[in-house]
């Protein structure tokens, strides 16, 4: 199977309004390239404010990149019209960390599921019939459709959002945090959700979270992203076993009472927080094994291997 | 295990919060004490009244919304419930001190680091104002911002969260209290913060060998820094047990359950274990167990009765009907 989602070199500059940041913008990603297979699951991780966000909305053309390529199933999504974009949305979706704000207050379920499908023409009895079995699928009952957001947990209401990326039957999923907000039995719950309706309707994802072990739990390929560049990215057996960038070291050895434990490994990041300089480019090892060049020189590293689960 | 007296002892504590005429149980009766020199770490999930344990150790509940039912809290013998505002006061701050959440909500915007520790130490240490610049330099360089002394003339703004939440740390110690309470210090925070701050709190404790409820709804948190557990759960606890023999031997199924839900790098593929349905609606008084409803274990018995805090062997404490059978999830 090819790569579904392509992006070559994306590169994102918030431009400020103020009078100095007008001039220099903001680079919130830096030249980011990577491929996700069909069927992948694919995990982004990095703090806050690393830049995962602005590279996902970038890559779903909500906030088209600066500069810089992404190929949807071998389709250049910049050179389309926005009409023949809109197309393709049907394809891509994406969920949001906060169902709280996701969700219309004054629209009912079935409203707010319904939406998307009144735009494609569906008829209402198809619509119905859609909504049912997609709020089945999430384990909420279809009768619940005629409620409002409020009524509902957090948990469910972030299966309901879930449910409405579904609608347009899209290939393409992009999980922004979507179980940050939930509580650890609930998290389990929709977790579980989500692993089970990508195998049942053969989904790719982007998975995205501060949480690595999460991450590596969810994903098999995970790509770590540390001030708008991607520092390191490997499949998940082989990060955690083998982890060669300096920050993704420090990312392992914070995991608290963690799997992953590297012992002996020291936090690197200085104490007020503000982050080293680290790597300007990328080289790849071997294989589907990229390393930023800073660190990751054979010979000069101290083998870490040892102290892994 | 600890034999000396206890700092804290909080009995059949039962906290209940009226809004519209609605009652909430936020607290159905905890008994709870901590200990010198030992880090307590309360897990539980959101609106399972961790915060509300803190805050009425603090004596810091809202009022009118929350009205304590019955219970007692005592200081090294003394009931803190019954104490006046002023009398609490003496406490606050100086004895039992608090890390928060949120430290850019706890910070005030208007005033230095430096003066917001000199206002603590003068007002509750009687410190002169040069005193009391020494001993803010001293406390700054405790928590590590101390290097240059620039933190001590930063405003909160310009402190990132990490350092933030290094002031509160150094604003909370700074009376040197026997007691400290940290309620989620580092859920704002970023992992490799995290694991800082965590830190911190632990050389702190030993340094200054002070008592700590430290509050995390995160088991492996609680795990890193914690040396007795307590599980709460609808107001309840649940479970209480040493670090080490709480997550090697669990005797409530809400806490292996809790365990198992957490995911692990190890078991890619594998479905979690999930705890079905819905946190116990707080408006809602049970005559049985609180966690009956969504126990797969849970029999007729469960509905009926509420089972009591029972201890067992080594310390470790259960409210399960079935902690001594051997059940598999």
């Amino acid at each position: 199977m090819g790569p579904l989602i392509q992006c070559r070199n994306i590169v994102k500059i918030h431009r400020g309004r103020g009078i100095d940041g007008a001039k220099r913008g903001f680079k919130a990603v830096d030249d980011v390239s990577f491929s996700i297979e069909k069927n992948g699951n694919f995990g982004l991780v990095g703090e806050s404010g690393c830049g995962k966000t602005t590279l996902a909305r970038a890559i779903l053309y909500l906030d088209p990149p600066t500069s810089g390529k992404v190929l949807f199933d071998g389709v250049d999504l910049g050179s389309l019209r926005s009409r023949h974009l809109r197309a393709f949305r049907r394809r891509m979706q994406i969920v949001f960390q906060d169902p709280h704000s996701s969700l219309d207050p004054r629209m009912t379920i079935y409203d707010s599921l319904s939406e998307g499908l009144v735009n494609i023409g569906m008829d209402r009895a198809a619509r119905t019939k859609k909504i049912n079995r997609l709020l089945d699928l999430v384990g909420i009952s279809g009768a619940m459709g005629s409620r409002f957001p409020h009524e509902f947990s957090t948990g469910q209401r972030q299966r309901i959002v879930i449910a409405r990326a579904l609608t347009m039957d899209p290939e393409f999923l992009v999980l922004d945090e979507p179980v940050s907000n939930l509580d650890v039995s609930i998290q389990a719950q929709v977790i579980n959700l989500l692993l089970d309706i990508k195998e049942e309707l053969s989904l790719t994802y982007l998975f995205i979270s501060h949480d690595i072990n999460l991450v590596a739990y969810m994903c098999d390929t995970v790509a770590v992203m540390y001030k708008g560049k991607i520092v390191e990215q490997e499949p998940t057996e082989e990060l955690f076993a083998n982890p060669r960038n300096e920050y993704t070291q420090t990312l392992l050895a914070s995991i608290p009472g963690g799997a992953g434990r590297i012992s002996g490994a020291s936090t690197n990041i200085a104490k007020d927080g503000t982050m080293g300089n680290t790597a300007s480019a990328v080289r790849e090892l071997s294989k589907g094994h990229v390393v930023s060049n800073t660190t990751g020189r054979t010979g000069d590293k101290p083998d870490l291997t040892g102290g892994t689960r | 295990m600890n034999t000396t007296e206890p700092i804290i002892t909080i009995e059949n504590l039962r906290v209940e919060f009226t809004q519209e005429r609605q009652k909430a149980f936020a607290l159905r009766g905890i008994d709870i004490a901590f200990y010198k020199d030992e880090i307590h770490g309360l897990v539980g999930e959101s609106g399972s009244g961790k915060t509300v344990t803190a805050m009425s150790i603090m004596g810091l509940l809202p009022k009118p919304a929350a009205t304590i039912l019955s219970g007692s809290i005592r200081y090294e013998g003394k009931e803190l419930l019954s104490l006046s505002e002023d009398a609490l006061r003496t406490y606050r701050g100086s004895k039992i001190a608090m890390v928060f959440q949120e430290p850019a909500k706890y910070l005030n915007p208007a005033f230095t680091v430096g003066e917001q520790i000199r206002e603590m130490v003068m007002l509750h240490k009687g410190l002169n104002k040069h005193q009391a610049e020494m001993r803010a330099r001293e406390l700054l360089g405790l928590v590590g911002l101390g290097k240059d002394g620039r933190a001590l003339g930063a405003y909160p703004h310009e402190l990132s969260s990490g350092m933030k939440q290094r002031a509160m740390i150094a604003i909370a110690i700074s009376c040197d209290p026997n007691f400290l309470i940290a309620d989620e210090p580092t859920t704002s925070l970023d992992v490799t913060l995290q694991l800082q701050i965590l830190k911190l709190l632990k050389i702190l404790k030993k340094m200054k060998r002070m008592g700590m409820l430290f509050i995390s709804h995160d088991l492996s948190v609680i795990r890193e820094i914690a040396d007795r557990v307590s599980v709460i759960y609808a107001g309840k606890i649940v479970e209480s047990a040493s670090v080490a023999r709480l997550f090697e031997h669990q005797m409530h199924p809400y806490t292996r359950l809790l365990l198992l839900s957490i995911p692990d790098a190890r078991h890619r593929g594998k479905k979690l274990a999930t705890i079905a349905g819905q946190v116990l609606d707080a408006t809602n008084d049970p005559q049985g167990c609180v966690f009956a409803p969504r126990c797969p274990l849970a029999k007729e018995l469960c509905y009926r009765e509420s089972p009591k805090l029972i201890a067992h062997e080594q310390g470790h404490t259960s409210a399960c009907h079935f902690a001594e059978e051997a059940w598999d999830l």
